[in-house]
């Protein structure tokens, strides 16, 4: 009496519980008014559904055999696989189209970038040619006579009024250098 | 329906072996061996005329096309079909969540009428009354519980072939079954009682 057997009653009235829980069933349902009042519905409502669901959408005849040619016209026979390297017209189509666009550019290009392209320096021309600022010599060979007369715009005089250092925050490592090149102004 | 076409499962082995090999009127004998019970079965669970025939459409042309991945050593072959048009059921409720317009409706080609029935007047329309009164308290059930509903009684099967055909363990196809009879109860209400009543003599 302890537990009830209303989740097994389906399954009783359709005799598909073993033979134990069968048993189980029979025996609680004769001590349990509930179970057995459930019992009596659960029938009840078995025998109306199994009386009037097959009758709910039971198709006309002309109603299925109109479908059937639809589904034998899908699952009839195919026409020959094709070659797994056979292209379509499509395909071919496709194919060419694409080597069109991208190879007419490739073979156009060349020409169009020579005719539309800026006047360049001679390479020799640039190698005569002295960057200024920027040089690799160290700058012991920049002070030679020599090359001071190539830079008028650098002298090796020291001025005789040099300006004010500027005040720094604090004190700051004072770097020898053989020359000191001050710019004209 | 009759479990196999033909009388025995070597007859239908048979005629699915002959399907393989392309036969028309294979297809023809297997689709009408099957076809009415399977259009139940979906219209049980979408309650609508076109998408139950969409469905029955698309689970045979599914079904032939596969028939070699049908084992025979795994289950029958109608709870093979059945697996199949519940499924397709379930993919057609989803794509039913988008609104859509029927083009004939809406070019007011309309439907074919249903055929007369051969039936008394007084039992006819008492039987309109209960179909109606079910379909609507089928309506309200989840999917889930329609599917098992229109299994275990449109389709008799076992709670064992429900299992298999749900996708499910039996004993949430037995809980399932629980479930639907007390929200069709519900559902019912009490004027489905008494057409049941007047119907039954209970």
């Amino acid at each position: 009496m302890r537990f009830h057997v209303k989740h097994l009653l389906s399954a009783y009235v359709s005799h598909e519980l073993p033979a134990y829980q069968r048993w189980r069933v029979s025996r609680h349902i004769q001590l349990c008014d509930a179970c057995y009042a459930a019992l009596r519905r659960e029938e009840e409502r078995a025998r109306v559904l199994k009386t009037e669901m097959p009758r709910l959408g039971a198709a006309r005849p002309d109603q299925l055999a109109r479908l059937l040619p639809g589904i034998l016209a899908e699952v009839g026979p195919r026409p020959a696989a094709r070659h797994p390297y056979q292209m379509s017209g499509f395909g071919v189509a496709l194919v060419l189209s694409l080597l069109v666009v991208l190879f007419v550019p490739a073979l156009v290009m060349p020409r169009v970038a020579a005719d539309f392209a800026l006047s360049q320096p001679d390479p020799h021309e640039l190698a005569s040619t002295e960057t200024l600022g920027v040089t690799d010599a160290p700058l012991a060979a920049l002070a030679t006579p020599t090359a001071i007369a190539l830079r008028p715009w650098v002298t090796t005089e020291v001025p005789s009024q040099l300006p004010p250092p500027a005040p720094v925050a604090r004190a700051m490592p004072v770097l020898a250098m053989p020359v000191q090149a001050t710019p004209v102004h | 329906m009759d479990t196999y076409p033909g009388g025995s499962k070597e007859a239908l082995l048979a005629l699915v072996d002959r399907c393989k090999g392309g036969d028309q009127t294979a297809y023809a004998e297997l689709y009408e061996h099957y076809a009415a019970g399977l259009y139940r079965l979906a219209y049980s669970i979408l309650l609508d005329v076109g998408d139950a025939e969409d469905v029955l459409q698309d689970a045979f042309i599914y079904a032939f096309r596969n028939l070699r991945n049908y084992n025979p050593d795994r289950g029958e072959f109608h709870t093979w079909m059945y697996t199949i048009t519940v499924s397709r059921c379930r993919n057609m409720r989803r794509r039913r969540i988008l609104p859509t317009i029927d083009l004939g409706q809406l070019l007011l080609l309309g439907l074919e009428p249903s055929g007369p029935r051969q039936e008394a007047p007084e039992a006819a329309l008492a039987r309109h009354d209960i179909q109606t009164a079910l379909s609507a308290a089928l309506r309200t059930l989840s999917p889930r519980l329609r599917e098992a509903v229109a299994l275990r009684y449109g389709q008799g099967l076992t709670f064992r072939e429900m299992a298999d055909v749900l996708g499910c363990p039996q004993k949430t196809a037995e809980s399932r079954i629980r479930l639907a009879h007390d929200a069709l109860s519900s559902a019912l209400g009490e004027h489905g009682r008494l057409l049941l009543e007047e119907l039954w003599g209970f």
